[in-house]
């Protein structure tokens, strides 16, 4: 299937969409705790995937594409005010899978409480980390030189670390 | 102690299981989400900017046309200008919303580069929805004053004698000093308007631009 048929084709724009539907949701949950936001923004890119989808040129892979479009969109989104985490709110359906394991329940609420204490620069950051995303291509996605990006790693580990170990020690 | 690369080890495969939980979406509803408006920040106030276009476009010459064919103070030719003068205005702001909307950042930059181009696009936007406000403004007090001031007018043309060129000059400056002093209020209140979102992106370009030499 080559990248142009993508541009006219709804039931061809389905296939990408469901093969990249992954990358879409995680930011979407990345940057909004509350589930309507989520939707909204997962509108929001969606939408403006299909409407750029004929300047892609194909000079970087499509989900590296994707990446930059969703997290464009989750980054420029305006906030009135930072929600604070709600435990209760947090990812339904990841509190289906924590019936299971409560151990590894709480360690994912305190994994989005760590990172819903990061800025919307550091979030992308470790979004793309997260997903396997190699160094150069996150200093890509990003528009920063690789030296920036292990400064920036380098300081979300440790407000990482702190915020996990001052839970443990609360 | 957990070291900083532990947790980002457990982050990691944490990552992993949160993956595997991602919602389901029926094929359906993309279809029907490709055809919605966007609901992004920009989009609003693009569409914030054409309402008053089109408000400035219709609303404004019909008050200027029932003034044409009203008052007894003012130069006919006179109001025939400013109803011009407001359609060309109109004609203007209506060119660079259409400007605006192709200014907007291809979707595809790279965060720092969207993340600039946006900003370039809130500060042009600031800048036209500035103008185009103090123009209604003008108009506004303009016409009030006309309103206002017809009888009074009428009499003093009677009795000084001044013609109604001269008194048309004489509202015009008053019309240019009212809102020049009214700019400070209107800039601050735009900015209140729009301020914390052009402030929200200056600090994520500054936070990206930290550490580059």
């Amino acid at each position: 299937m080559t990248e142009n048929k993508l541009l006219f084709n709804e039931k061809d724009f389905e296939v990408l969409l469901e093969e990249h539907r992954g990358i879409i949701w995680r930011i979407c949950r990345m940057y909004h705790r509350d589930e309507a936001d989520q939707q909204d923004l997962y509108q929001e890119i969606v939408l403006r995937i299909w409407q750029a989808l004929p300047g892609f040129r194909g000079d970087s892979q499509l989900s590296t594409w994707i990446y930059r479009v969703a997290l464009n969109m989750a980054i420029s989104g305006f906030r009135k005010q930072k929600k604070q985490l709600q435990y209760g709110k947090i990812n339904a359906d990841a509190l289906c899978i924590a019936e299971a394991d409560d151990e590894k329940q709480e360690t994912i609420n305190l994994m989005y409480k760590a990172i819903n204490g990061l800025t919307d620069i550091e979030k992308a950051i470790i979004l793309l980390h997260l997903d396997q995303q190699p160094n150069e291509e996150i200093a890509n996605i990003m528009g920063i030189t690789q030296n920036n990006l292990r400064v920036k790693m380098s300081r979300i580990r440790e407000r990482l670390r702190v915020t996990m170990n001052a839970h443990r020690d609360g | 102690m957990h070291t900083a690369m532990d947790e980002l080890l457990k982050f990691k495969e944490i990552w992993q299981i949160v993956q595997d939980q991602e919602l389901r979406v029926n094929p359906l509803q993309n279809r029907v989400l490709i055809r919605k408006q966007s609901n992004r920040i920009v989009a609003k106030f693009r569409k914030s900017l054409l309402i008053e276009v089109c408000l400035c476009m219709i609303v404004l010459p019909i008050i200027v046309w029932a003034l044409i064919a009203n008052m007894a103070s003012i130069n006919r030719n006179f109001l025939l200008f400013l109803g011009v003068l407001v359609i060309s205005c109109a004609g203007y702001y209506l060119h660079k919303y259409r400007e605006l909307g192709k200014m907007e950042p291809a979707a595809g930059f790279n965060v720092k580069q969207f993340l600039n181009e946006q900003l370039l696009w809130m500060q042009e936007f600031v800048s036209v929805y500035m103008r185009l406000n103090l123009s209604v403004l003008a108009f506004c007090i303009l016409i009030l004053m006309i309103l206002g001031t017809d009888s009074p007018l009428y009499l003093l043309q009677e009795i000084t004698g001044f013609n109604q060129y001269a008194i048309s000059l004489a509202i015009l400056v008053i019309t240019a000093m009212i809102t020049l002093a009214a700019y400070p209020l209107l800039k601050l209140y735009i900015y209140g308007m729009f301020g914390r979102y052009i402030r929200q992106l200056e600090s994520n370009i500054r936070e990206l631009e930290e550490n580059e030499s």
